[in-house]
């Protein structure tokens, strides 16, 4: 059965089909591109996400806003928003058009709640279209013009070659830091090991959750700008339970209540549990793996073919 | 006989019953007239925009019984959710 349209929205579907895209190629001036790269390693292993300010077809600055990252996902909330279009000069909100966000170490391309963001945006600036951005710590880069649903047309990216002193990039770096300490919050849990008997931390063992359902350790890798101490940045009080959250908590409760199911049966025999998929043994004080029968590689490779990440 | 008056006085009341309201959006601006007494619920149906948040310039919500009032600027808001 065809779905129904207004005539109102049938001249915008038709508008759709005959929009040219605006925007085609975008060059990055270095230190918009330094400030990006410093966000999107700065976070560490998780998502970052924000806007990029275009005048005269160059990305001359890219802004965070108030956001929760996680390693698959980040979420800002539509107050967040507003907050940012409020935050920002008047005579400059035409320009903050880039909608940007990281994928840590994963593939550039979009997500499915990516594009059903992107419609979202798309009918909030009045079904104007606009260009989106996916990057990663790889410096790969996905950047499309989104027009509608079925027309989003690659934009071709490049970086000006301009010369930018250490100064410079050093005070770009604090920025940033600086930045991301105001508007980023982790979402962690810090668990306890049942097997080890003693609490995990942070960067060994931190568990994240998301809301398809699973939780995972270790994503993504870490590369040279993870230097910076990251309890630096979010200390452990940052690690917050809201009601918002309690259904992943309840989630967390049955995997660790079956965590513990099989720390005991391991007791008893101690059999060699491999990963399902390639056979490798499986590391028994990592919950993930044990609960998934899966090791991390197999999984990130299951989710890359699934496409659900 | 035409009734001039009455027609100017018609076109006179009906000029008062539009307002202007300036809508922020990301990547742009522009000045909407809508009706006098229209409510944030109905402009939301009206232009499409059920899924979003309207904000006052001084960044309160406004709620769908709310009236927009001339001259008001109003900022257009959804989540930003990636993946």
């Amino acid at each position: 059965m065809a779905d129904k349209f207004t005539v109102h929205e049938c001249l915008n579907l038709l508008k759709k089909l005959f929009e040219k895209p605006q925007i085609t190629s975008l060059t990055i001036t270095k230190p918009a591109y330094i400030k990006l790269m410093a966000f999107i390693n700065l976070i560490g292993d998780y998502e970052i996400s924000g806007f990029g300010r275009i005048q005269d077809g160059k990305v001359t600055d890219f802004a965070i806003l108030e956001q929760e990252v996680r390693g698959a996902y980040v979420e800002c909330s539509d107050d967040a928003v507003a907050a940012f279009m409020l935050r920002i000069p008047e005579d400059q909100v035409n320009e903050w058009t880039l909608d940007w966000h990281s994928h840590v170490m994963m593939s550039t391309s979009p997500s499915s709640t990516d594009w059903n963001n992107y419609e979202e945006m798309c009918s909030a600036r009045g079904n104007a279209q606009f260009p989106f951005m996916i990057v990663n710590k790889k410096q790969e880069v996905t950047a499309m013009q989104y027009i509608s649903e079925n027309r989003h047309p690659a934009i071709e990216m490049s970086v000006e070659a301009t010369d930018i002193s250490a100064e410079e990039i050093t005070e770009i770096y604090n920025q940033c830091k600086e930045e991301i300490e105001k508007y980023c919050t982790k979402y962690t849990y810090v668990i306890k090991d049942t097997k080890k008997k003693e609490e995990t931390k942070s960067n060994s063992s931190i568990t994240y959750s998301n809301k398809y359902g699973y939780s995972y350790q270790h994503y993504g890798n870490r590369n040279w700008w993870d230097a910076y101490d990251e309890d630096e940045i979010y200390p452990s009080s940052k690690s917050k339970k809201t009601s918002k959250y309690v259904d992943e908590y309840e989630e967390w409760d049955t995997v660790r209540e079956k965590q513990k199911d099989m720390d005991e049966d391991l007791d008893k025999d101690e059999p060699i549990i491999e990963c399902q998929y390639c056979g490798v043994e499986l590391d028994e004080t990592n919950p993930f793996e044990m609960y998934y029968q899966c090791c991390e590689d197999c999984f990130e490779d299951l989710v890359h073919s699934q496409g659900s990440v | 006989m035409c009734d001039f008056d009455a027609i100017n006085e018609a076109l006179n009341s009906e000029e008062r019953q539009t307002i202007d309201v300036k809508i922020v959006r990301l990547g742009g601006q522009d000045v909407q007239t809508i009706e006098a007494g229209m409510t944030v619920a109905d402009f939301k149906a009206k232009y499409g925009l059920e899924g979003t948040k309207l904000v006052s310039a001084e960044g309160d919500i406004l709620r769908n019984s709310d009236v927009l009032r001339e001259d008001m600027k109003v900022f257009v808001s959804t989540p930003k959710k990636n993946g």
